[in-house]
């Protein structure tokens, strides 16, 4: 019962922080976007439907990607018993492996739309570009991205950590 | 004469704060999921960057920003305070208060962007 408990808290620190890091990335892509005018070409050129299926596949990919990353981190508390040498470059590799199944996902959404319109050939090119430049491409941004997010969720946890302290402190 | 007051024990608490946090997690990935597809069907409709509509919209994915960056330290703290079984109520009531406020402020943000 308590190993349940322990468990499903586990659960709930990797959902709420690869949600927050799928969540963030894209509203902060949205907002840089449609400021500097480039979102309404974007948007115009995907359904609706395959935006979803997009976003979808993101925070499916984001969530299980921090839960191999947290895995064997967790203390009673979401504070990682795991030094911040072996954290950082796990986070890091894990948003490379993320990217490369999140562009695999792209690709097979993209191929169930263009098979549905018809075009058999883009599916074929899309599959060599994934294939080679795009598994590559994919890998360095999500490397990048891992870093970054790595580094964001850390200090949610050390703010966390510190309100915590703070309050316990007080007379 | 003293009248106790039923207060909930700290296990129902953190239990109910912790399913909370659940659905406040699924709900934030549905609001970016279907933000992201109505401005999609907006396509090439979509208001320019410097018009008032555009500025709101930029004022509203900051905030949804900003409500998901400061919820990670609440549910943390829920997380830690359901391992130790303490909960803290001032700090739940400042976090949730706070939560409150924000969406509030979205919530306004909507409406104020729906109607022009």
């Amino acid at each position: 019962m308590a190993e349940r408990a322990i468990r499903d808290r586990n659960l709930l620190v990797v959902f709420t922080l690869g949600t927050f890091d799928a969540a963030a990335l894209i509203a902060a892509l949205v907002v840089t976007l449609y400021a500097s005018g480039g979102l309404a070409p974007l948007l115009s050129s995907l359904s609706t439907i395959a935006g979803l299926a997009l976003f979808s596949a993101l925070w499916l990919t984001t969530v299980w990607s921090t839960g191999r990353t947290l895995r064997g981190a967790f203390t009673v508390a979401p504070w990682t018993s795991v030094p911040l040498g072996i954290i950082i470059p796990r986070a890091t590799w894990r948003g490379g492996v993320n990217g490369v199944v999140f562009l695999a996902c792209v690709g097979v959404i993209l191929a169930i739309s263009s098979a549905f319109n018809g075009d058999v050939g883009v599916v074929g090119f899309g599959a060599l570009i994934f294939l080679t430049v795009g598994a590559a491409f994919a890998f360095v941004i999500g490397l990048v991205l891992g870093l970054l997010f790595a580094g964001v969720d850390l200090a949610l946890v050390s703010a966390t950590r510190a309100i915590l302290d703070e309050k316990k402190s007080r007379p | 004469m003293g009248v106790r007051r039923n207060r909930p024990s700290a296990g129902v608490v953190l239990d109910v704060a912790e399913r909370y946090e659940w659905i406040f997690w699924a709900a934030i990935g549905l609001q970016v999921m279907t933000g992201v597809g109505n401005l999609g069907a907006f396509g090439q409709a979509l208001p320019p960057p410097e018009s008032a509509w555009g500025t709101k919209l930029i004022v509203k994915l900051v905030a949804v920003l900003a409500l998901a960056l400061l919820s990670v330290p609440r549910t943390l703290a829920v997380v830690a305070m359901a391992g130790t079984k303490r909960p803290r109520p001032g700090l739940l009531s400042t976090y949730y208060g706070g939560t409150t406020v924000v969406v509030v402020v979205i919530a306004g943000l909507a409406v104020w962007l729906a109607h022009g």
